[in-house]
């Protein structure tokens, strides 16, 4: 159903870009944690930072608009952010990012 | 020796000697000028000097006047009149003739003489010309060799250290420090980013707030502020671009190297959002500056009295009041006021009204003063109110209609003028916003307000960093441009790194799941990178040294060399303008000499013409003179001859009388002697038979008989005779009545012609005199308008070489501006500098100067030209005046000429016995008659018979006049005692006849009488 929203699996570049905006909210990941609550602590560090990067993220992953996401159902938002975050496998991004020296 | 050759003689003498004295001066004046040119150069310049001539002009007046002294008083011998020689002897002939060939040898002596002087003086005034002018080109080329030196030294000392020198020492001083500060800063901030982890941003912003650079107080708070900007904006944007390519863009392979491929292009995108991100901000800068120059001129365009000088000032004051604004959004919010409002004819303290507005509306809403400025201005154009209402200002249209009502302009809201409804809005908005200025102070003084002052600092500091890189952006395009045609090359295997690119991420890496292999995406990755280090072979020193000059313009060793050149223009600049202003003034003195020929040429044009006319005017009053003389002459002549003819008439009337007479004399002789004779043949018929009858009574008889018939006879005859007298009497004195009479009539009639004759001359002469004040008004009219002409001629030459002068002046100055990047305060100080040199008062003044004098000159001299021409007229005047005594001394000619004619009139009516009364010379109408005297002037000795009376002129000249009548000529027809014989031939029958018949006795006392030899 997510993916009628358009969520993509991102190319290399696009994938810095998503690391570019979501990097600072990334906490850090073990084995015993959890995806969703991985997922979570990112949408809540961005809420209390009033960033826009949770809709940026959105509009990277599902390749679409702001006027586009905003006429997506409310309910669907979330959804979208975290599947679209373990689609493209945002702890595996981060590390990868920091192996290869990529520093935003 | 006759008295007329003494009186030759003694005027030759005269003559010789008068020249001879001349030639003495001459000779003396010559010798001292020939002595000393340099005397003449001293009188040339002093003269010069003097008479504010130029010494072309000078040496023509010296020259002339030189002339006329050494002509004054000689005679051209070719002008020398011959002496009359007539009456003169051989012998005196002989001599007078000798004393004129020695006169005219002196004379042609002097004159040559003279004629040699003038033109030695001619050619040592020539040299002292040559010489002189020489000197003076050589002293107006050290003149000029100085003022350059002096202008050049002037330059040198004063301009380059009191403007370019210090103000370019200064600019690298100050930046040289601001750089170290930002480096110290830099440091400072680095060293807090390592033991904090805080992104520089905030650093700064805590710099600021707490003041940790504790070193840094005072003054340099505001400076430190900057720095801290800077430096923060250098090391949050990008890793520092400038860093990056101060450091040599031919490290940029290394640095891509060390970041596989893959951080090449990452990095270069970085890069040039960066860039696009802060050259755009300064573009849009320069577009905003753009649109408030165009808003300026626009309401220049309007008639309103502002200046971009004042309209910078206006933002440095806003920018100063409202620390909230950065300097982008006042001027963006100033053009768009300006745009928006330049119909309205705002005054200026009216537009700083509406800024001030904007301001407040800008604060209170947190919005750019841009937009702000944009509401305002639409409110006050359209009535578009809502940013205002947003405000809390009552504002909309019907206040604005209510307001103008208030203000006396009772309309509706769309029958107002645009002019009105801004007006009206705007003294609406002022009292609306009143209350919300207060606020904006005490806004710029909470904790936001000074942030956002900060932020506004910050960006204006940012935007003049990027303002830099606007060439960097140029040099990045060529270094692009240079990359993507090598990257051509590696199309496919770009393609093929594409492609692996275009996959999900994690299939460059490990696959799903797991950790990216940084490896394997090296692995993946060679191809391109191999690929591109190829690109990265492309030498990017030489782009790197354009970027370098453009990034670092006040690079020290870049700031001596544009020194240097600027030094090198300099002189340049005043080499050019130096030689404009020799040029300019060579051009102006040609202009000034061909204009000072030419109206010298019509002032001789003129005075040419005014001379011919005035010759021609008296050649034509020598015409009528000759005609009316030659008129009355003829009518003189005229009238000689009619009274030839009535003396001619009345002689042969009285001649026929005469005739008559003494026929009929004779006829009563014959008949008085036929009747004697008939008395005496009967007296001797009867005396004879007397005689035979013896008869003595009748003899006594016949004696007294016949004695007594004899005596009847005799009484008879003296009676007829008488008679006969009487009568003939009475015809002569009918005949010399008739005469009379008819000579009187002639007279009249004479009078009447000669008084034609001078009414038609006078006539001609007013007519002649009159065409001649007509051509000489003409002539002068046309002179005058000749002079204008060529007056505005000059006039126009000259504009046109000052303004040639002007844009060539400009031309190297604007040159010379654009060549050094001059600023506005750079241009104002060389301006200074140079006026001290070129302006009023500076070394070379004195050259500009020159074209005052020359202009003073030209009009000194014009008015000496015409100082000329009047002398000319006046000498004209006098000429006309000579000729009129001239003329009044001819008259006393003519006088003596008409004595003669009367008395010879006289002799005339004497001979004839007629009345002699011709007239008086009072009141003759010769009286008005000027004769010409060369025209009837004795050519030589005349023999001419005159049968009848003439009128001729005589004496004009010293000459002999001896009229001789024919009965004194020394051969025939005179017996010399001044009487004449009658001598009366009788028939020789009568003669016969009478001897027969008076026996003898009749013929003796008949002999006797008639007194014939017998």
């Amino acid at each position: 159903m997510v993916s009628s929203y358009g969520l993509q699996c991102l190319p290399i570049a696009k994938a810095f870009e998503l690391y570019d905006i979501l990097g600072k909210y990334l906490p850090e990941f073990s084995e015993d944690t959890h995806i969703l609550d991985f997922i979570g602590t990112i949408v809540d560090s961005i809420v209390d930072d009033k960033s826009t990067a949770f809709i940026d993220a959105l509009c990277l992953m599902t390749g679409k608009s702001v006027e586009v996401i905003a006429d997506f159902p409310s309910e669907m938002h979330l959804k979208l952010f975290a599947t679209g975050l373990t689609i493209n496998d945002i702890v595996s991004l981060r590390e990868f990012c920091k192996d290869v020296g990529y520093v935003r | 020796m006759s008295d007329e050759k003494i009186s030759f003689e003694l005027e030759a003498t005269i003559k010789v000697d008068d020249a001879l004295k001349k030639l003495k001066e001459l000779e003396e004046s010559s010798k001292a000028t020939t002595k000393a040119i340099t005397s003449l150069r001293e009188q040339l310049v002093n003269l010069s000097e003097h008479l504010n001539l130029t010494l072309d002009a000078t040496a023509k007046a010296m020259l002339k006047d030189f002339e006329n002294i050494a002509f004054k008083g000689l005679t051209k011998p070719s002008n020398l009149a011959k002496p009359d020689l007539t009456g003169l002897g051989g012998s005196e002939k002989a001599s007078a003739k000798a004393a004129f060939a020695e006169l005219k040898a002196d004379a042609k002596n002097a004159w040559d003489f003279a004629t040699e002087q003038v033109n030695d003086y001619k050619k040592n005034l020539k040299q002292a010309l040559r010489e002189q002018n020489t000197a003076k080109k050589q002293s107006d080329s050290q003149f000029t060799a100085r003022i350059k030196g002096q202008a050049e030294e002037t330059l040198k000392n004063q301009v380059v250290p009191i403007d370019w020198k210090q103000i370019s020492q200064d600019a690298t001083q100050g930046t040289q420090q601001f750089i170290v500060q930002v480096d110290k800063i830099k440091q400072k901030m680095i060293e807090i980013n390592t033991q904090t982890g805080a992104p520089f941003k905030v650093i700064a912003e805590q710099m600021k707030e707490t003041k940790q650079v504790a070193e840094l107080t005072g003054d340099q708070l505001t400076k430190t502020k900057s720095a801290i900007t800077a430096a923060a904006t250098e090391l949050t944007k990008g890793a520092s671009a400038t860093n990056l390519f101060s450091s040599a863009l031919s490290k940029l392979k290394l640095v891509l190297a060390g970041v596989f491929g893959l951080g090449l292009i990452q990095i270069l995108r970085g890069i040039w959002t960066w860039f696009n991100k802060g050259v755009n901000v300064a573009i849009d800068f320069s577009q905003s500056l753009f649109k408030l120059e165009a808003s300026v001129r626009a309401l220049q365009r309007t008639g309103v009295n502002v200046t971009i000088k004042e309209t910078v000032q206006l933002i440095k004051e806003l920018r100063d009041e409202f620390g909230v604004f950065n300097t982008q959004e006042v001027v963006e919010g100033i053009a768009q006021v300006q745009l928006l409002t330049r119909n309205f004819r705002f005054t200026k303290e009216e537009m700083k009204e509406v800024f001030k507005i904007a301001s407040t509306l800008a604060i209170v809403l947190g919005k750019d003063f841009s937009e702000a400025a944009k509401s305002t201005a639409l409110f006050l154009s359209s009535g578009y109110a809502e940013s205002m209402q947003r405000a809390g200002l009552a504002v909309n249209r019907l206040t604005v209609q209510e307001e103008a009502h208030r203000l006396g302009i009772e309309k509706g809201y769309t029958a107002l003028t645009e002019q009105e409804r801004a007006h009206a809005g705007l003294s609406l908005v002022l009292r609306e916003i009143e209350p919300l200025v207060a606020e904006n102070a005490r806004f710029q003084n909470t904790y936001a307000g000074k942030i956002r002052a900060t932020t506004k600092e910050t960006e204006d500091y940012q935007r003049v960093i990027a303002t830099r890189f606007i060439p960097t952006k140029l040099a990045l395009l060529k270094i692009l441009l240079a990359l993507i045609k090598s990257f051509a090359q590696l199309q496919a295997a770009y393609e093929a790194f594409s492609k692996v690119t275009e996959k999900p991420w994690w299939e460059m890496g490990g696959g799903r799941g797991g950790i990216g292999d940084p490896k394997k995406i090296k692995e993946q990755s060679e191809t391109v990178k191999d690929a591109m280090e190829n690109v990265l072979d492309i030498d990017m020193s030489e782009y790197g040294l354009d970027l370098e000059k453009d990034l670092f313009g006040s690079n020290p060793l870049l700031e001596q060399e544009k020194e240097e050149d600027f030094k090198n223009n300099l002189n340049d600049l005043v080499k050019d303008l130096i030689d404009i202003q020799e040029n300019g003034g060579e051009k102006r003195l040609e202009l000034e000499e061909e204009f000072l020929k030419e109206m010298d040429d019509i002032d001789q044009e003129f005075i040419e013409k005014s001379k011919d006319n005035w010759e021609n005017y008296q050649e034509e009053l020598a015409d009528i003179q000759t005609k009316e003389q030659e008129d009355v002459a003829k009518e003189n002549q005229d009238l000689l001859d009619s009274v030839a003819d009535l003396n001619h008439d009345t002689q042969t009337k009285i001649s026929d009388a005469n005739k008559k007479y003494r026929e009929q004399e004779i006829k009563a002789e014959r008949d008085h002697q036929e009747k004697l004779r008939r008395l005496r043949e009967e007296y001797l018929f009867d005396l004879e038979d007397a005689l035979r009858a013896r008869d003595a009574l009748q003899i006594l008889r016949l004696m007294r008989r016949y004695k007594l018939d004899k005596e009847q006879l005799g009484r008879q005859k003296n009676t007829d005779k008488q008679d006969r007298a009487d009568s003939y009497k009475d015809e002569i004195s009918d005949i010399k009545k008739q005469a009379a009479e008819k000579l009187k009539e002639l007279q009249i009639e004479h009078q009447r012609r000669l008084e034609e004759i001078r009414i038609q001359a006078a006539k001609e002469r007013e007519e002649a005199r009159i065409a001649y004040d007509e051509k000489m008004a003409e002539l002068s009219e046309q002179h005058e308008a000749e002079k204008e002409e060529r007056k505005t001629q000059y006039d126009e030459d000259i504009e046109e070489l000052r303004k040639s002068i002007e844009d060539q002046l400009t031309d190297v100055v604007q040159e010379f501006i654009d060549a050094n990047d001059l600023v506005k305060e750079q241009i104002d100080a060389l301006g200074e500098a140079l006026g001290e040199v070129f302006g009023e008062g500076g070394a070379a003044e004195g050259t500009f100067n020159q074209f005052g004098i020359i202009l003073d000159n030209i009009t000194k001299l014009a008015n000496e030209k015409q100082q000329t021409i009047d002398l000319i007229l006046g000498a004209i005047q006098t000429a006309w005046n000579n000729a009129t005594s001239n003329a009044l001394a001819n008259v006393e000619v003519l006088k003596g000429a008409l004595t003669a004619a009367q008395s010879m009139y006289n002799q005339i009516a004497a001979f004839a016995g007629m009345h002699s009364d011709m007239g008086t010379l009072e009141s003759s109408p010769y009286n008005n008659i000027y004769p010409n005297p060369e025209a009837k002037y004795a050519s030589g000795v005349k023999n001419k018979l005159l049968t009848r009376p003439q009128l001729f002129l005589a004496g004009e000249i010293p000459e002999i006049m001896n009229i001789t009548p024919v009965s004194q000529l020394s051969s025939g027809g005179s017996n010399g005692n001044g009487k004449g014989t009658l001598e009366i031939l009788l028939g020789s029958g009568l003669e016969a006849n009478i001897i027969d018949n008076t026996l003898g006795e009749f013929d003796m006392i008949l002999r006797r009488e008639l007194g014939k030899k017998s």
